[in-house]
């Protein structure tokens, strides 16, 4: 199992002896987004953005104690998706599947509304699975699978994932307790990153490459 | 005839350095070459030599340095201005361009952005005043491709480069004769502020004396101020340092420009610790004048030294590299290869001329 810190300017994953800066707020050219990293005066920041989904973690959780237990995987999820938003100035197309509670949701709403409030963001419930298969193609530059709770029908979320995406995007997983989605993820096309912080639980970040 | 204005960009007047750069040369050559009626605004307190080699260049000065005093002057003279000139993102550029688009929304305005990678992050451009301020710009640029291209890539206005060029005011000309490499001194010039929180001299200095055994034919000299508190440092410095007292030579600044560029012209290498710089002025004269550089990797260094055709470069506040790159220039390098490259890159890239010229048909591209 691994670590999540915050050391100085960066958010560094550390598993035995490796170490991951899966941000660096002083490496200002990998910022091309508009909320800066640092400020002069009181306007929000990358940093900010983060801290204050981290305050708001457990309203987003509405009581459900176990979620509220993973905030730092949430964190990590939020580094991750900002990391892949600021690569570029443009918005983005976002698109969530799995799970039907809203945490992943309000975490992301809660960035985007000052990142880039024009990138689209789709929750996908499970009655629109079908329209989304039929509909997107091609489509999206981020996924976001919301492992979180049982779900019979992985299989086919991945299949709508990895067919609605890009031919190369981020696709990020949180999983929780879920073997075959893991499996599933694992297996996925591109270059695949596993973090690990609890026994249960697994973050998956992928460098999605349509073969 | 076009009138210019170029106003100074703080709560004080321009320097007479500045007035020598970027910030007075183009809207000089504005003038001298494009036939433009340029008057620079400025406040009270600092003197001018420099304006000695820049004939029939107005000078206002105002009574203060206040920004009042300066939307005075465009309440009163903005409406006969066809182009003002900002310098950098400061909070008295912002509400003078506010003013004065409420005066003459006419009038075009330039801003020559001045930005470094961590300045730019901080701003947050797509608030006010600063989005107000960057879309009523008509042109503004950078002063290295590095940066121009991360601004562009960043922000949703279209960033020119414009490169700090050189150009020699005593000759009148952007054109210089290479003095070849045998016929140099084994000098290493430096020219700029001696300071330790942006130039960290510290590091110069301290890096010479280390290969100064190993040199022995070679001096070290500094052209340029040294400021307070580091003239303790120097102090110090020289005093423990009493072996080297020939061969590390403090000019003090030199204002005279064909000095100056007599001053590159006897050194083989430029060599600058530096830790902050936009598009350095003294990198690009260090250029036109043949200089080897040996230099720091702030944003812009690729620009001038390219893949080490022109010298070597190290990361910033790195002394041990610093003082081995000095050390390889000074024993193994082909410093006469080297110094024709970069006097060659500076001609073609570094001629203030030729960057006013290409300033000025953008302008007129945008109606000027």
């Amino acid at each position: 199992m691994g670590s999540f810190a915050i050391e100085g300017s960066k958010f560094v994953y550390r598993d035995r002896d490796e170490e991951e800066t899966l941000i660096d707020f002083e490496d200002y050219f990998s910022n091309k987004g508009r909320v800066p990293f640092h400020t002069f005066m009181d306007d929000v920041t990358i940093p900010s953005l983060i801290i204050d989904n981290m305050d708001k973690h457990d309203e987003y959780c509405d009581g459900d104690a176990v979620k509220s237990s993973f905030s730092a995987y949430y964190t990590m999820l939020d580094v991750l998706f900002i990391r892949e938003h600021i690569k570029s100035k443009y918005p983005k197309k976002v698109i969530e599947v799995g799970a039907p509670d809203t945490v992943i949701t309000d975490h992301i709403m809660n960035i985007l509304f000052e990142l880039h409030p024009e990138t689209e963001y789709h929750k996908v419930d499970e009655s629109e699975i079908m329209d989304y298969q039929s509909g997107y193609k091609d489509y999206f530059d981020i996924a976001i699978i919301n492992g979180t709770c049982e779900d019979e029908s992985w299989k086919e979320k991945l299949e709508l994932v990895e067919k609605a995406v890009k031919s190369t995007a981020r696709v990020l997983c949180l999983s929780v307790d879920q073997p075959l989605l893991e499996q599933l993820v694992s297996s996925m096309s591109g270059f695949i990153k596993e973090y690990c912080l609890s026994g249960n639980a697994k973050l998956f970040d992928i460098d999605f490459r349509r073969d | 005839m076009r009138r210019v204005a170029a106003i100074s960009w703080i709560d004080e007047p321009w320097t007479n350095i500045e007035i020598g750069k970027d910030c007075g040369l183009i809207p000089y050559l504005l003038h001298k070459n494009h036939g433009c009626d340029v008057t620079i605004v400025t406040g009270p307190g600092e003197d001018y030599p420099v304006l000695k080699y820049m004939d029939d260049l107005k000078l206002i000065r105002l009574s203060d340095n206040s920004l009042e005093t300066r939307k005075q002057f465009i309440t009163e003279q903005g409406k006969d201005i066809d182009l003002l000139m900002f310098y950098g993102v400061t909070g008295h550029n912002i509400l003078v361009s506010e003013h004065l688009r409420a005066i003459n929304p006419n009038c075009m305005m330039t801003c020559s952005l001045d930005m470094n990678a961590e300045y730019a992050d901080r701003i947050p451009f797509y608030k006010e005043p600063y989005f107000g301020y960057f879309d009523n710009l008509d042109l503004m640029w950078q002063s290295n491709k590095v940066m121009t291209d991360f601004l562009n890539e960043k922000w949703c206005w279209n960033v020119e480069c414009e490169r700090n060029g050189y150009y020699n005011l005593e000759t009148g000309t952007s054109y210089t004769d290479y003095v070849p490499i045998d016929q140099r001194e084994n000098i290493i010039v430096y020219v700029g502020r001696i300071d330790e929180v942006d130039k960290v001299t510290s590091i110069l200095l301290n890096s010479f004396a280390a290969i100064a055994d190993s040199v022995p034919d070679w001096k070290l000299k500094l052209v340029g101020p040294v400021e307070k508190p580091f003239d303790e440092f120097v102090d110090k410095f020289m005093a423990d340092h009493a072996d080297l007292q020939d061969r590390i030579i403090f000019t003090g600044n030199i204002n005279d420009r064909g000095r100056l560029h007599k001053e590159y012209e006897s050194a083989k290498i430029f060599a600058t610790s530096t830790r902050h710089e936009g598009g350095p002025n003294a990198w690009a004269e260090a250029m036109c004048a043949g200089n080897v550089m040996a230099v720091t990797r702030i944003d812009a260094y690729k620009d001038f030294i390219g893949n080490d055709e022109c010298g070597l470069s190290c990361p910033i506040d790195d002394e041990a590299a610093f003082t081995e790159m000095l050390l390889k220039l000074c024993t193994e390098c082909d410093l006469d290869k080297m110094s024709r490259a970069a006097f060659e890159i500076g001609r073609t890239k570094y001629n203030f001329e030729k960057v006013v010229e290409d300033i000025y048909g953008k302008l007129c591209d945008r109606g000027f």
